[in-house]
């Protein structure tokens, strides 16, 4: 997917560091605001048959009120443990996770969680998905269709709040996944790859619609993605992660403008930001394919490469 | 189509047995008795035999027997088992004191029901419970484990020494049969629920009760409903065992005494009759199942009415079909 020039550079890129004012004013402008979470020395180790594995290593980060961070790094590096840690699904073994000033202690409303997987409810329709939460919080079934409605519309599935999941499409099923997660209001909105199965046309509408429900709702987003176009396109800061053990390599401050557009994706400081992610992440490894032994197992004459 | 082949292809086979004299027919059925003393009008005599008095009666001169070639008693023809199934139900029985053929199966029936009932009663909620929470699968499992393979007709005289000797040990036993296969089955369904749903759903703020009654037990419903299906299978095969606990009843108090009076169309006429009650209630289960649960996709099986219709509008072109969504 990458640009094909290694040293031999055709265009000067700039640093990825170079923010215009406008950036560098809505970056400290971010750092006003108040904390909501706050990842203070996390660290995660599991026990398996071949001894203890530790998957993360000390991780320390604080996310801004209305912050859209993404976490980014190769398979393996522990992305997701982190996210489920935040969501209260996993425990830390060591550190702890405090959401404003409170410890978190297990899943709770104010965290909501879409998963890579498709987990809206089958036997709900698209309505009674988004009502889940709300009516496990007690909330009385009237007010609760109500609220789940106005959800509903915000991601554009209004005509849909009567169909059973298996009738719409995986681009769909992660938005009603998304009204599901903060009809509950919450103040943190984990993603974990939520998009990773979808064709790349989709991909690209999921984020806008992302962007568009996040800039009218009070939440911060922690977007655990593999992608790294859409790692740059969406956040504010991007929380690069390192393997064996999942440890954070870097904190980087995306310095692209807001609103994002399409646009921007051939823009020379999106590049310049992406090639410095895939020098973190991938470092020298980058496109080495080791050679197969050369075994043939055709007898067609032409050869295809 | 296939479906009414796959009955069609074995009647078929019962039929040529039945009908077609030179295949198998290892009898004689005795018309004419003639010369040999010991024939009579009505009597099975082996081939080999009735050949040989034959010849000896043709070199002696006397006057020969008649018959024709029969099968055992045993393997009575479809009309006649056809007709038994008709007069089962018109004819009442040789001894007052004996059931008709329906009241025989209503005994049976009620006993059958009676047994599920209690078992799912009891193996449904545990099953369910042992499924979403593993320390209820922890402290049931194993001994249930261990209790599956015993079987369940041992159970039989202790049964009757406990619960005397009509219905109660004859439920009993059903239950056996069945209540511990039950929890094992329903646990492992539900423990094949997603457990990204139940994680879902602890984001959302459930609690452990929620979990239980808003994802649990809508979640397994639909394969919990076919896994009942199934265990009414299993329900039936202990049916005729436990009849036989005790006083014999019901449907097999009716095939006992049918095959002692060597009526074995009538034994057939049960027997098939028992089939067609088994295969009926699963379709109709089936059916129901599917008005229930709306949320299941359409299992891509057209049904053959549905084809058809299909293939009608298309020939009449013009006409929109409303197709059902994939």
């Amino acid at each position: 997917m990458g640009p094909e020039n290694g040293s031999a550079t055709v265009l000067p890129l700039p640093d990825y560091r170079d923010k215009s004012a406008e950036v560098a004013e809505r970056f400290r402008r971010i750092y006003e605001r108040p904390v909501v979470l706050n990842i203070c020395d996390v660290g995660k180790v599991f026990e398996t048959d071949r001894g203890p594995v530790t998957a993360l290593d000390r991780i320390s980060f604080r996310a801004h009120r209305r912050e859209l961070i993404c976490v980014i790094g190769a398979s393996g590096c522990g992305k997701s443990t982190l996210a489920r840690i935040v969501a209260g699904l996993d425990a830390p073994t060591s550190g702890r996770v405090l959401l404003g000033d409170r410890e978190v202690r297990g899943p709770g409303r104010d965290r909501g969680m879409v998963f890579q997987t498709y987990t809206l409810f089958p036997w709900r329709t698209v309505l009674e998905n988004v009502m889940f939460g709300l009516e496990v919080g007690g909330s009385s079934r009237h007010s609760a269709e109500e609220e789940a409605r106005e959800w509903i519309e915000v991601v554009g599935l209004g005509r849909f709040a009567g169909a059973y999941p298996h009738e719409l499409s995986g681009g769909m099923k992660q938005r009603v996944a998304i009204a599901r997660a903060l009809a509950n209001q919450p103040r943190v909105l984990l993603m974990d790859e939520p998009f990773g199965a979808l064709d790349a046309q989709t991909r690209a509408e999921m984020q806008g619609y992302l962007l568009q429900i996040w800039k009218i709702v009070d939440v911060t987003v922690l977007f655990v993605t593999h992608d790294l176009d859409e790692a740059v396109y969406l956040a504010d800061r991007i929380l690069v992660m390192g393997p064996h053990p999942g440890h954070l390599l870097e904190v980087v401050e995306v310095p692209l403008e807001r609103p994002r557009r399409p646009a921007q994706l051939e823009s020379p400081l999106f590049l310049a930001t992406r090639r410095h992610l895939e020098a973190l992440i991938y470092g020298s490894r980058v496109r080495t394919t080791e050679l197969l032994p050369r075994f043939r197992f055709t007898q067609a004459g032409d050869d295809v490469e | 189509m296939l479906a009414v082949f796959s009955f069609l292809l074995p009647l078929a086979l019962w039929a040529l047995v039945s009908y077609v004299p030179f295949i198998w027919h290892p009898f004689i059925l005795i018309e004419q008795p003639g010369s040999i003393d010991y024939f009579q009008p009505g009597m099975l005599v082996e081939r080999e035999v009735f050949a040989a008095e034959r010849a000896r009666a043709v070199l002696e001169g006397r006057s020969l027997a008649e018959g024709r070639p029969a099968n055992p008693v045993y393997l009575p023809a479809p009309h006649q088992v056809a007709r038994a199934l008709y007069t089962a139900f018109k004819m009442p029985p040789r001894l007052p004191s004996e059931p008709w053929l329906h009241q025989s199966l209503g005994h049976s029936l009620k006993v059958i029901f009676a047994g599920f009932a209690l078992s799912s009663l009891l193996g449904v909620p545990l099953g369910i419970l042992c499924g979403t929470f593993p320390f209820f699968a922890k402290i049931t499992e194993p001994f249930l484990e261990f209790f599956r393979y015993l079987p369940a007709p041992a159970f039989g005289a202790l049964a009757v020494a406990v619960l005397g000797i009509y219905d109660l040990p004859k439920i009993a036993i059903i239950f056996i049969g069945t209540f511990f296969q039950e929890v094992l089955v329903i646990a492992n369904t539900t423990r094949k629920l997603d457990p990204a749903l139940f994680e879902a759903a602890e984001t959302l703020g459930a609690n452990r009760s929620q979990l239980l009654l808003k994802v649990a037990v809508p979640g397994v419903v639909v394969d919990l409903y076919t896994d009942l299906r199934v265990l009414l299978g299993w329900a039936w095969t202990y049916l005729i065992v436990a009849e036989l606990v005790g006083t014999t009843s019901g449907i097999t108090y009716f095939i006992h005494q049918q095959a002692r009076y060597r009526n074995y169309e009538n034994v057939y006429a049960a027997i098939i009759l028992i089939g067609l009650i088994g295969l009926s209630s699963d379709v109709i289960l089936a059916r129901i199942g599917s008005a229930l649960f709306p949320w299941t996709p359409a299992r891509a099986k057209p049904s053959l009415v549905r084809s058809i219709v299909k293939f009608l509008a298309a020939r009449g072109n013009g006409r929109a079909t409303k197709e059902q969504p994939a």
